[in-house]
């Protein structure tokens, strides 16, 4: 008999660590459940309708609290800006809101985190820099209104959350989206321009959001646990 | 897999078939216990069942099957906070997968290594070495990145070589 190497040796000791295989029949009955569960959901539910449940809820949400608030031009720069930042508030709350729970490789999850960071960026930037004074009583407002808006939304996320094994960036980057919707409302209602305002009441919001959505969901128990 | 998704139960049996068995040995691996891995495997398979509108179309089914693996695993040491797993009685002897030469001492040292590390460089090593799963595959199911794969085992491994002093050079 040839000698093993101390690799060999290993290998062979975690191979038969598997224990011994089980008989035919043994494995059939570890299917018996899988074949109820499959005889009485038949047909599947493709993983982007759940995204589309929570897209229907953004858009009331956030378009529904931007309508519903008076509008004001004294935040922004130019009116190019406020339409540009208006944009990309609305692309982040819609594409954000399927995109999130797409199976598979980080890059969609990148893809949403990076729209937040863009339309950051461009919120910024586009600010008039007007200050209407009591920064932070009307601050407080605002992140108020942001999380108001995105209470729904971000709990249903959390409830589709359990339906995979969802990560810590599914979730953070799902709220991110959800968020985005109080993040466009402030942007047409709020006349504050100065960026400490905007990046303390209007950004930051939506990342502890993120945060604390990740903490609930890390309580919670995952229904499905597939990837 | 297609005709699986859309609710064949054929195609269901013949994925069982080719999986079940290999499935149930990687879970007993990662619990250390038989009837754990038969209760492991059955959620398994209704976790797939429940949640094959998440599989993507084109995507390969052995790794994203063994991701599921992973998570019921990793969800059962959460639920029973099970951290030290007893090796004691797990593995009769001559119990061992066949052709393989048998050595209950290496076995009984192996199982108490891989119970302890961490199960993010557990999952890992069993993954990527004896499951033969590349590293890119249990990135992408894993939602984390190739790179960070790799660093797990590579701790992993220098971790199993601390713990096998003397067992394994």
């Amino acid at each position: 008999m040839m000698t093993k190497t101390p690799d060999e040796r290993l290998d062979a000791a975690v191979l038969a660590s598997g224990g011994a295989p089980k008989s035919d029949e043994a494995l059939r009955r570890l299917a018996r459940a899988a074949r109820e569960e499959l005889a009485a959901h038949p047909k599947a539910r493709p993983w982007w309708m759940d995204g589309l449940v929570l897209l229907a809820l953004n858009l009331v949400m956030g378009l529904g609290a931007a309508a519903a608030m008076s509008w004001s031009d004294l935040q922004h720069g130019s009116m190019t800006m406020r339409s540009v930042v208006a944009v990309a508030w609305l692309l982040m709350m819609s594409v954000g809101s399927v995109l999130w729970l797409r199976p598979g490789a980080m890059t969609s999850r990148l893809v949403v985190g990076a729209g937040f960071v863009i339309a950051s960026v461009l919120a910024i930037g586009g600010a008039s820099g007007f200050d209407p004074g009591a920064p932070f009583f009307r601050g407080m407002g605002c992140a108020f209104v942001e999380c108001s808006v995105a209470l729904i939304p971000v709990s249903v996320l959390l409830v589709l959350s359990t339906r995979f094994a969802a990560t810590a960036s599914h979730v953070f980057v799902g709220a991110l989206a959800a968020a985005s919707g109080g993040a466009l409302a402030l942007h047409l209602h709020c006349s504050n321009g100065t960026i400490a305002h905007i990046a303390a009441f209007h950004l930051l919001p939506a990342v502890v959001l993120g945060g604390v959505a990740v903490l609930i969901r890390s309580k919670l128990r995952t229904r499905t646990l597939v990837p | 897999m297609a005709r699986f998704v859309q609710g064949d139960a054929r195609a269901f049996d013949a994925l069982f078939g080719r999986h079940a068995s290999p499935l149930r040995r990687y879970l007993e691996r990662l619990s250390g216990s038989g009837a754990v891995a038969d209760d492991l495997t059955q959620i398994t398979f209704v976790s797939m069942v429940k949640g094959r509108g998440r599989f993507l179309q084109g995507a390969k089914v052995k790794p994203w099957l063994y991701a599921i693996a992973t998570n019921a695993a990793r969800d059962w040491r959460r639920r029973t906070k099970f951290e030290a797993v007893s090796v004691d009685g797990e593995l009769p002897e001559g119990e061992a997968e066949p052709g393989l030469e048998h050595d209950p001492g290496l076995e009984k040292a192996v199982k108490q290594a891989l119970a302890q590390l961490p199960e993010a460089q557990r999952e890992a090593i069993v993954l990527n070495r004896y499951e033969g799963l590349s590293f890119a595959e249990i990135a992408v199911n894993a939602g984390v990145t190739e790179s960070a794969v790799k660093v797990r085992a590579h701790r992993g491994y220098e971790r199993l070589r601390e713990l096998l002093k003397g067992v394994w050079p």
